[in-house]
């Protein structure tokens, strides 16, 4: 095997594995892709691979700042948002205007005590879900992959502190942990937002301000685990809308909100 | 309701690859509508691979600027949305970390005690769904062995030849060991599908 000449692996066929693991320095990517055009054998065995590793490579979620879709967009279009998008999102805060007329001044509240709150909860909940089994919390059997990971690691510091979010339909809970400085949210049996909509979370902050603090979609099975973009000091709470994840302030009532 | 949508959502991936076709046509909406259904996960794998926000927001730009200029090169008989997709974003992860090797300082970061550790961050995965649940017992059925290597390559970003140097052992052992890790891999999965 130390004879270069007799190295089974010399053979083309043999870099399948490294070229779907993205394993194979720019030599062996170079002899491989110049072998792939000609070789269906090779062709069929990454499109199968890829899947699973599609599934492997998605295994958790972590939502990116806002900022980084508007950046990405501006890049490429020139602006923020692409016309279409724009339409949605006239459509949405449309749509939320009509559902509720005022937008809660959040800032002009110290504690997330909302008494339109309610009323959103049976709002969304007719439109989102219609049956659901409200498990109680099962503690989302949380283990680890490397994104997760880093909610794992907010959950488990010494000084973590977890809080149920209730949220109309789903079980949520929000992770913090002051000595780290992140907070996370875990969730299961979340109904999947509109199309076009995310659950938003957003902190509040001690001088009244509310930011945003990143938006998700839950995977097929309901469930979500996401790092919250935020800084813990001056917060005083976290809220839950369901609405445009490109939002920089809220345009709903929360349907959810928890009191640090 | 549950068991409508243990499984992967065929409709979500009809749409995703609809929205792929519709970008090659030059549809900003589509894309952006791409954007907002996989950019987490793509942000996680990213995340994954760079341990560093920056450096995954970044590696995350480039690849979906990538999926943007190159969408009239998806064909959903090769691969699906998803695929596609992650594909792109883990070479654009794999190529930042590998920039990034230059790095002494990282490359101590990357240490070997991380890597010896008995912790195996491959076997942990967040198990929230059927998928995930899915692709752990996958794992599981894995050697440990097999699993350290499959985490070398895809989460690390090394090269065959930098596993079998790191692992000590001849190039075509590591080959060997990655190759019947991804096979156990697809096999278990297929399984359970």
């Amino acid at each position: 095997m130390t004879n270069q000449a007799i190295d089974p692996s010399s053979d083309p066929h043999d870099l399948v594995t490294g070229y779907v693991l993205d394993a194979l320095d720019s030599q062996e990517l170079q002899r491989f892709t110049d072998h792939l055009g000609e070789c269906s054998y090779c062709q069929e065995a990454i499109s199968e691979l890829s899947e699973t590793i599609a599934s492997y490579a998605s295994a958790s979620h972590v939502v990116p700042p806002t900022e980084l879709e508007d950046r990405l967009m501006t890049s490429l279009f020139g602006e923020s948002l692409p016309a279409g998008a724009a339409d949605i999102k006239a459509a949405v805060d449309a749509d939320s205007a009509a559902e509720l007329p005022a937008p809660i001044p959040l800032h002009s509240r110290r504690r997330w005590v909302w008494p339109a709150a309610a009323a959103a909860a049976f709002v969304l909940g007719a439109a989102l879900v219609t049956t659901m089994g409200i498990g109680q919390s099962d503690e989302a059997q949380l283990v680890a992959d490397g994104q997760a990971q880093l909610v794992l690691d907010v959950a488990a510091a010494p000084d973590a502190h977890s809080m149920p979010l209730n949220l109309p339909t789903g079980d949520a809970t929000v992770v913090v942990s002051a000595a780290m400085d992140q907070a996370a949210v875990m969730a299961t049996d979340l109904p999947m937002p509109p199309a076009g909509k995310q659950y938003h979370v957003w902190t509040l902050k001690s001088d009244g301000s509310v930011t945003s603090a990143g938006s998700f979609t839950p995977d097929a099975a309901g469930s979500a685990a996401v790092m919250l973009h935020t800084k813990l000091d001056n917060a005083t709470g976290f809220a839950v809308t369901v609405d445009d994840p490109s939002l920089t302030q809220p345009t709903s009532a929360p349907i959810a909100a928890v009191n640090l | 309701m549950q068991s409508e949508i243990s499984n992967d959502e065929p409709e979500a991936a009809a749409s995703a690859e609809q929205l792929l076709a519709s970008c090659a046509a030059g549809d900003r909406s589509a894309f952006q509508g791409i954007y907002r259904m996989f950019s987490a996960a793509a942000y996680g794998l990213a995340l994954r691979v760079l341990r560093d926000d920056e450096l995954a927001q970044d590696a995350l730009q480039e690849a979906f600027t990538q999926v943007w200029t190159e969408s009239h090169r998806f064909d959903s008989e090769r691969a699906s949305a998803r695929a596609w997709i992650m594909t792109i974003v883990h070479r654009r992860s794999v190529d930042r970390v590998r920039r990034e090797e230059a790095d002494r300082r990282r490359g101590q970061a990357w240490g070997v005690s991380q890597v010896e550790t008995p912790h195996d961050s491959v076997a942990e995965v967040v198990e929230l769904n059927a998928e995930h649940r899915r692709v752990r017992s996958a794992l599981a059925a894995l050697t440990p062995l097999q699993r350290q290597a499959l985490d070398l390559a895809y989460t690390r970003g090394l090269t065959q030849a930098q596993i079998a140097v790191q692992l000590e052992i001849p190039l075509g052992t590591a080959k060997t060991r990655l190759r019947d890790a991804l096979q156990r891999l697809r096999q278990e999965m297929e399984v359970t599908a």
